[in-house]
């Protein structure tokens, strides 16, 4: 039964057809845009007759055509999009109820505006390229205070229904938007009376609620032509569902190809030894918080970014936060306690040391051969005085325990020297440490990295020291003339660091360090490396396997 | 001139080699060598001699080559540092006031022109290794003294003496041969 309400309005007025895109030359991609012309113009076409009886009655989307020159481009990991506004000579306008009220009581256009676009997706991954329209359908509040800037991939703080629907104009899917944020997911219905079979709270096709329009426009002098079809012949009812529910036909990941992706999966992984928490489904724009707990005798080593293509190192904080625009997938690092990993982990994790790095870098300028340095109390103040030129040589305080000692070596030079030992010794013996397992000592350079020493094992520290070091001077003296100055002839960091471990074996020290000399990359643990010596060969050991 | 430096070069390369090692031209500069600045009223003596030692570090334990030595510096008419009397001592290398080399085991990072310098400052009492002796020139006979604080932490105990900054002699001159 059709009863159609008909109203003709002919409407002069300077208001534009469609949007008037002022888009940013990055936002017009010129090769994308053709590619998607030629994608149009092979496998569209135009003004094809629906299926849907309702639809096909109507004609709706039966006289359009994109205006090329005002398409924009857009792109997320997955897709590149072209967007392409759509002159009408017949259109149908979906409206909301409030919309619809306040245009027959004001008589104003403005409230009859759908904003339509022609949308064309290339898959990155496959290449493949699908098309459809999509109609910005705002609610009274969003038409009276926005400028409608809402696009495919940014919606922004759209406020109303977002729709597709394929090029025979037969809706697909759909989302409730509110203040920006999708409420609902929208899944057509064109059986009125499954609609009435559930309550209200579950559906959106209120009898009068959404009302075809049918709006005819000259295009040459903008001249409008309104037909308002009657409520029960043009109702389209949505299911709303929950904004994260896969359902076949709805859209979303699961749903459909070629229609729009606003939920997005975020897979959480580990490689043992903790619990993470923040896999699952999640809206386009939304904030994730991804967490990481690792079990007893565990510590945790940091985040990876595991999304194709990447694969790097995030953060090394247990909770991650991030706003998600695409699938992620990420990877969780545990270290077994008593592994050199944890130990490393525990270090780098620590602000203190990268605080520590930044501070001394800015206090040493290029070819300055002052040294800067400082001790760390255990209430967390520096000694001696922060920034006092040579504030790497100091007297201990009488009783006073530190946490850990930094300074620079201004040549650059990334590896302890003999009297690095000899100090490290200094405060061993002097019972200086708070904690000898913990202590770090570390060696800054302004553009050669940095390197931690840390007393790995106590008992062959204290041996090693014994028999090395009873003539300091001596140990400062054959120290440098064997590593450093290389008696065996220049070979270079790597030649410098193979005789340091070789001369540091069983001494339970162990020495990591950082080739970087990026702050912020001070923090990444896998640009730290552990120095090894096994059977001769050097390696620099990572525990990010990335 | 740079012919014969060259040959010179390679007959004392030839005689340098140890069991493991090589070294070149520190018969060039065994001798006493001398700096003046009279603008600032400045006299440095340093005297070498041949030599050799075993770093207790270095798995061959084989001796090196190498120059030991002692120096004198006197500023204003005062003696400032002398430690001549240190000249003849059979004392460790490492351990003399001046000691100097150019040894590697590899020959072709063998530096002819240039010698590693381990300086014990006795009036501070501190030492590097950081520092070099290079050759300027052969005729007159002249080299570059360059000294460089070693890197590294100082840590002392309360009431222990702090070594000073720096040295107590010039840290860049250069010495010409007074004597062989």
């Amino acid at each position: 039964m059709k009863r159609f309400l008909v109203l003709i309005l002919i409407i002069t007025s300077c208001q534009k057809v469609d949007d008037e895109m002022t888009e940013a030359n990055d936002r017009k991609n010129i090769a994308e845009i053709s590619k998607a012309m030629n994608w149009f113009q092979a496998n569209v076409i135009k003004n094809q007759v629906s299926n849907d009886p309702q639809v096909k009655s109507n004609g709706i989307y039966s006289e359009w055509d994109p205006v090329w020159e005002d398409a924009i481009t857009d792109e997320n990991s997955y897709y590149k999009v072209v967007e392409v506004p759509l002159k009408f000579l017949k259109q149908r306008v979906f409206l909301m109820k409030e919309c619809e009220n306040k245009y027959l009581s004001s008589n104003d256009t403005r409230y009859l505006y759908n904003n339509q676009k022609l949308v064309i997706q290339t898959n990155k991954r496959t290449g493949e390229m699908y098309g459809f329209f999509m109609s910005f359908v705002p609610s009274l509040k969003y038409i009276e205070s926005n400028t409608n800037e809402n696009n495919y991939l940014d919606k922004k703080d759209f406020d109303g229904y977002l729709l597709f629907t394929n090029f025979s104009g037969d809706l697909i899917n759909g989302w409730k938007y509110k203040d920006g944020k999708i409420a609902n997911k929208l899944k057509p219905i064109l059986k009125k009376n499954t609609a009435n079979t559930k309550s209200s709270e579950y559906y959106v096709c209120q009898t009068t609620y959404d009302i075809y329009y049918i709006v005819w426009r000259n295009n040459k002098n903008n001249d409008i032509s309104i037909q308002i079809t009657g409520i029960e012949e043009s109702t389209v009812c949505f299911e709303l569902m929950d904004a994260l529910e896969n359902n076949d036909g709805g859209g979303g990941s699961g749903g459909e190809p070629g229609y729009v992706n606003e939920i997005y999966t975020v897979s959480v992984n580990q490689n043992g030894g903790g619990i993470v928490d923040g896999s699952g489904n999640y809206l386009v724009n939304s904030t994730v918080t991804i967490t990481a707990t690792p079990s007893s005798g565990f510590v945790f080593g940091g985040w990876i970014d595991n999304t194709y293509p990447t694969k790097e190192f995030i953060c090394h904080s247990k909770a991650y936060s991030f706003q998600i625009k695409d699938n992620r997938s990420f990877i969780a690092f545990f270290y077994s306690d008593t592994s050199a990993c944890a130990k490393l982990a525990k270090v780098i994790n620590d602000d203190s040391l990268s605080n520590y790095i930044s501070r001394l870098r800015s206090k040493m300028k290029y070819s300055n051969s002052v040294e800067y340095g400082d001790l760390r109390r255990i209430d967390g103040s520096l000694y001696p005085k922060n920034g006092q030129e040579h504030s790497s040589s100091f007297v201990l305080e009488n009783g006073v325990k530190y946490t850990e000692s930094h300074h620079t070596h201004p040549s650059g030079c990334n590896v302890p020297s003999g009297k690095d030992i000899i100090a490290l010794k200094k405060l061993y013996m002097k019972g200086a440490m708070y904690n000898v397992n913990d202590f770090k000592y570390g060696i800054i350079t302004d553009s050669s990295g940095a390197c931690i020493i840390q007393i790995e094992n106590e008992s062959l520290f204290s041996n090693y020291i014994q028999k090395n070091m009873v003539d300091e001077d001596s140990y400062n003296d054959n120290y440098l003339a064997y590593i450093i100055n290389g008696e065996e002839g220049g070979d270079g960091t790597k030649g410098v660091i193979f005789r340091i471990l070789n001369k540091l074996e069983g001494s339970g020290l162990k020495i990591i360090s950082s080739t970087m000399f990026n702050n912020n990359d001070d923090k990444r643990i896998e640009q730290w490396n552990e120095l090894t010596l096994d059977n001769n060969q050097l390696y620099y050991k990572n525990c990010i396997n990335l | 001139m740079k012919r014969l430096i060259f040959v010179l070069s390679l007959i004392l390369v030839s005689s340098g080699i140890q069991s493991q090692g090589y070294t070149a031209n520190l018969d060039f500069f065994v001798g006493t060598w001398k700096y003046i600045n009279e603008a600032t009223n400045e006299e440095f003596t340093l005297k070498l001699r041949k030599s050799a030692y075993i770093n207790p570090l270095d798995k061959y334990q084989d001796e090196k080559a190498c120059l030991v030595g002692a120096y004198i510096y006197i500023l204003n008419g005062d003696i400032i540092t002398d430690t001549m009397n240190e000249f003849g001592s059979d004392k460790y290398a490492l351990k003399m006031p001046i000691m100097a080399t150019n040894f590697v085991r590899n020959i072709s990072k063998l530096d002819s022109q240039k010698l590693r310098l381990t300086f014990n400052d006795r009036k501070y009492n501190k030492n590097t290794l950081s520092s070099s002796l290079e050759i300027v020139s052969t005729s007159p006979a002249k080299i570059r003294w360059t000294l460089t604080e070693d890197e590294g932490e100082e840590v002392y105990s309360p009431g222990e003496t702090i070594k000073p900054n720096g040295f107590s002699v010039p840290v860049n001159m250069v010495l010409t041969k007074v004597s062989e």
